[in-house]
């Protein structure tokens, strides 16, 4: 049932989706896992009562145990604890990235598709120009211009991840204004608002839910990356890129369980959002429409 | 074919504009003071006031663009204060290391992924392709830096098969006589083979690790291109005409999707740059990725600055040329051909 919760569908549309992941059980497996971590770093905190940043240097450095499955950093604190916790930030930010990106995507894309003109040849020539520069390196300039933080992160991500939502949508929504249906609820008088929102809009939700698959996937290793070089989320904070980084001279000595389990966790994270993409790509958009690039 | 190239061309220009802008506003407006960062925090605002002056904060924004874009087109991008270098040095310094990473890389993800693919499609069993499927979206799923800092536990503390985190040549080994500022060329220009060896096995494992992205995204396109093409009646033709299976496979299909890893690949050359930031941090390869991740932690303007307007031109020029290339080989994708 958790599985069911994390795909957005219209209540229409959820008895084919049911029915659909009875019968697709690659799909369900790949769901319900990536559902289960995701609960786990969001109500794991609760159940691991242990705090992520409490110090015991009298257990420092200890290799996994019953007391501390995933052991202990060179300060004491407990690895599964700071996994927990990473995994919320990692989880949270993402998604807040993928969503940022999805709604300033998506009203840029009615903008300039509707409106075409001057309005589309800006936004177009705004998108092209952000798209130029490599993810990570926008979010890291942007870092550096604001505070270092996840809150810089995100905002720097999201700049980077709208252009791709706005490049598809955009294209989606003149070709919908070129369908007869379209022109023929133009012609019967409809507000031009009533058509982009009844009638043009909901044709672009498929679109969104796959880029938002592919965007989250994305932006959680960009967040750990930024956070490996100091750029996301400040210690204290755990977030799994900062973890690794401070695991860094334990994993080459070998204390490997410091940098291990979080790399694990976004490997096991980003891999099962890549195969949920992939398997929804093959459901949502069956000739390959908008298999976009990246 | 010329009205396309000329089109794409002005796209190209605007496009690098508007990028250009875009880093020098976000670089100039939003962090406050770029003046008070260089002169730390303890400097008196007369201090400030004066460095302001001197560096061309006080004019109009687009007058300090303007003044940035003529420098840039005289060949000065600027000065590192942290590195008290002028950053075009900088640059040429440590060019050539990342060209020579991303190069070998770029080899590595094609060759890897045209093989794999190529494989996985040709047999008719069904485990190779699934194979296939797992590894490359593990390598999707894998972040870098982590498989960088596996690979170096694993491969060169654990085993000692390649060196360890010591940059491109084991120290003691003299650089070679710098032609193209690429070790391996130019060892092998020399005629240094002991050089030659020790600059490649400084070289393969990074490559390898910057390589595994664009592989897993590479050989999932190829796959899929191979299945499309095998459907093609072209195929049958030619099974039925006698030919076997190989050289069905190997002269008419596997050809025919090369061209379509084209502008993908174009478009993971123009991020290597990116992708090998963090993969050169960890192997303390002396590259721009390393420069630029020290640059943004020591708050160094100029040379970000030059580094995102750097990331932009390069990845215009690949897609440009890419477009032009695919123009060239493939009529149908030439501007007002449909």
């Amino acid at each position: 049932m958790t599985a069911v919760a994390v795909t957005p569908a219209s209540p229409a549309r959820s008895r084919p989706i049911r029915s659909f992941l009875k019968r697709d059980a690659a799909l369900t497996l790949t769901l319900s896992l990536l559902a289960a971590l995701i609960l786990l770093t969001l109500i794991g905190p609760f159940l691991w009562r242990v705090a992520p940043d409490d110090i015991n240097l009298s257990a420092v450095l200890q290799p996994p145990s019953v007391a501390h499955p995933m052991g202990t950093d060179d300060t004491g604190r407990d690895v599964l604890a700071r996994f927990l916790a990473g995994g919320r930030t990692s989880m949270l930010a993402g998604l807040g990235i993928a969503l940022i990106g999805a709604v300033v995507g998506c009203v840029t894309a009615l903008l300039a598709g509707s409106m075409r003109g001057w309005v589309d040849t800006v936004f177009t020539w705004l998108t092209n120009s952000i798209l130029c520069f490599p993810a990570i390196l926008l979010a890291m300039a942007i870092a550096m211009a604001l505070q270092p933080g996840v809150t810089a992160a995100v905002i720097g991500l999201s700049l980077h991840s709208f252009p791709w939502y706005m490049r598809t949508l955009r294209g989606e929504v003149m070709r919908l204004y070129g369908q007869d249906f379209i022109r023929s609820t133009t012609a019967l008088g409809a507000h031009p608002g009533r058509v982009l929102f009844r009638h043009v809009f909901p044709h672009l939700v498929p679109i969104m839910i796959l880029q938002m698959a592919a965007v989250f996937g994305a932006a959680v290793l960009s967040l750990a990356a930024l956070g490996f070089l100091g750029l996301g989320a400040q210690p204290p904070t755990a977030e799994w890129g900062e973890m690794i980084t401070e695991g860094q001279q334990f994993f080459l000595t070998g204390q490997w369980w410091i940098a291990g389990f979080p790399g694990l966790g976004l490997l096991v994270a980003v891999t099962l959002t890549t195969l949920i993409a992939d398997r929804a790509r093959e459901v949502l958009d069956p000739r390959g429409e908008f298999t976009q690039a990246k | 074919m010329l009205s396309t190239i000329l089109k794409k061309l002005g796209v190209s220009v605007a496009t690098i504009f508007g990028a250009s802008l875009f880093a020098f506003i976000l670089l100039r407006k939003v962090p406050g003071d770029p003046a008070r960062a260089i002169a730390g925090d303890t400097a008196t605002p007369e201090t400030i006031a004066a460095l302001r002056k001197s560096m061309g904060l006080d004019e109009n924004i687009l007058v300090q663009y303007g003044k940035y874009m003529e420098s840039i087109f005289r060949g000065d991008f600027g000065f590192s204060y942290s590195t008290g270098t002028p950053v075009g040095t900088l640059l040429s310094q440590r060019l050539p290391a990342t060209l020579e990473l991303g190069l070998l890389s770029v080899i590595i993800a094609i060759g890897a992924a045209v093989l794999t693919a190529g494989m996985a499609v040709y047999s008719r069993r069904r485990w190779p392709d699934k194979a296939l499927r797992i590894s490359s979206s593990l390598a999707m799923g894998s972040p870098p830096f982590w498989i960088a800092l596996l690979a170096l536990m694993v491969l060169s503390i654990q085993f000692g098969i390649f060196p360890g985190p010591e940059g491109r040549l084991s120290p003691g080994v003299i650089k070679p006589p710098a032609v193209t500022g690429l070790f391996t060329i130019d060892s092998l220009l020399a005629g240094q083979w002991a050089t030659f060896g020790n600059a490649l096995w400084h070289l393969v494992l990074p490559a390898a690790v910057v390589a595994l992205g664009p592989f897993a995204f590479l050989s999932r396109l190829y796959r899929n291109q191979l299945r499309g093409t095998l459907r093609e009646t072209f195929v049958t033709v030619a099974r039925s005409h006698g030919l076997r299976r190989f050289p069905v496979f190997n002269r008419h299909v596997a050809p025919h999707g090369l061209l379509s890893l084209l502008p993908a690949a174009s478009l993971l050359f123009a991020d290597l740059l990116a992708g090998s930031l963090l993969v050169e941090k960890v192997f303390g390869w002396p590259g721009v990725g390393s420069m630029t991740a020290d640059a943004i932690i020591q708050k160094d303007f100029a040379v970000v600055q030059a580094v995102l307007l750097l990331a932009a031109i390069l990845y215009v020029v690949v897609t440009l040329l890419a477009d032009v290339l695919m123009a060239a080989a493939d009529p149908r994708t030439r501007v007002g051909a449909r």
